[in-house]
């Protein structure tokens, strides 16, 4: 039988290398070890066009296509309004009057994804009674996120 | 829009080397790194992107996007078009990045879409560390 044990590391840190030099050699500044190469590049694969012009990266709408729930995954992309107000960014469902915020567009998706995915389970729930209104929010959740079965 | 479903990100990573073994197929993802240092600015990085994905069937077309959070401006867009997935195995998303410059310190973020739709994202913060060994340090 086999047996392992769980380690979690903390995140790890790389550094950027000097590129003048071809043939230079780099070594570890928390090493111990002053003699050796530390670290060698292989060639790289992809060269990416850079954005000279540092276009924004926030679009005035996104699709949403996760829920940060992994019992639950999204059928049909969620529509999102993206805004700015006063230094936070906003998501909004029209259709569910469900919005989040955050700093960035991204903190503001996984707010709005935590959100909608406790919705779900909580306008699912048989047991509560719902009025019209949530019925619908209920509705439309349903057409765009399904409960995965976990095999 | 395509027809093809959404597909559910289960890990996303960024390192600086990913290495896909020929014959089998094994990723090997080479320092995991949450921060990157540097002692200047703008900083040339060769990165890569590690995503696992489930549920996709069809095909899709993959956007990765690296975004400065300090003012959510786009850095770079890489594509990855027609991809022909089945929903039979996991997929996974494999990108080396290099020739690739960081403008300023600061947090960023790389965004992962599919056919349109925000699926992830995963940070990294780039960090100007003073003082040190003369850079690039003389050889002996």
């Amino acid at each position: 039988m086999a047996a392992a044990t769980p380690i979690v590391f903390r995140p790890g840190a790389t550094s950027v290398r000097a590129t003048d030099d071809e043939n230079f050699t780099w070594l570890d500044p928390l090493s111990d070890n002053t003699s050796g190469v530390a670290h060698e590049y292989s060639s790289p694969e992809l060269f990416i066009p850079i954005d000279e012009e540092h276009a924004s990266a926030r679009p005035n709408s996104v699709l949403l296509g996760t829920v940060a729930d992994r019992r639950l995954r999204v059928r049909k992309a969620i529509p999102l309004d993206v805004s700015a107000e006063e230094g936070n960014v906003i998501v909004s469902w029209g259709a569910t009057d469900e919005f989040a915020c955050g700093a960035s567009m991204g903190d503001a998706i996984e707010e709005f994804s935590k959100t909608i995915g406790e919705l779900f389970f909580d306008l699912n729930d048989q047991s509560i009674p719902l009025g019209r209104d949530l019925a619908r929010v209920r509705d439309i959740l349903n057409e765009h996120i399904e409960q995965v079965i976990i095999r | 829009m395509s027809n093809a479903p959404i597909p559910s990100v289960v890990a996303m990573l960024i390192c600086q080397r990913v290495i896909v073994e020929q014959g089998t197929g094994m990723k090997s993802l080479i320092g995991v790194f949450e921060n990157l240092n540097s002692f200047a600015f703008p900083a040339p990085v060769s990165v890569a992107v590690y995503a696992k994905l489930l549920d996709a069937e069809g095909n899709y077309d993959f956007l990765i996007r690296l975004v400065n959070l300090r003012d959510e401006t786009k850095i770079a867009d890489v594509e990855a078009k027609s991809f022909a997935l089945t929903s039979a195995t996991s997929s996974e998303l494999v990108l080396n990045i290099a020739g690739l410059v960081l403008p300023e310190p600061g947090k960023y973020e790389f965004q992962l879409y599919a056919n349109d739709a925000y699926l992830h994202r995963a940070t990294m913060n780039a960090i100007l560390i003073q003082g040190g060994p003369p850079w690039p340090q003389p050889r002996q």
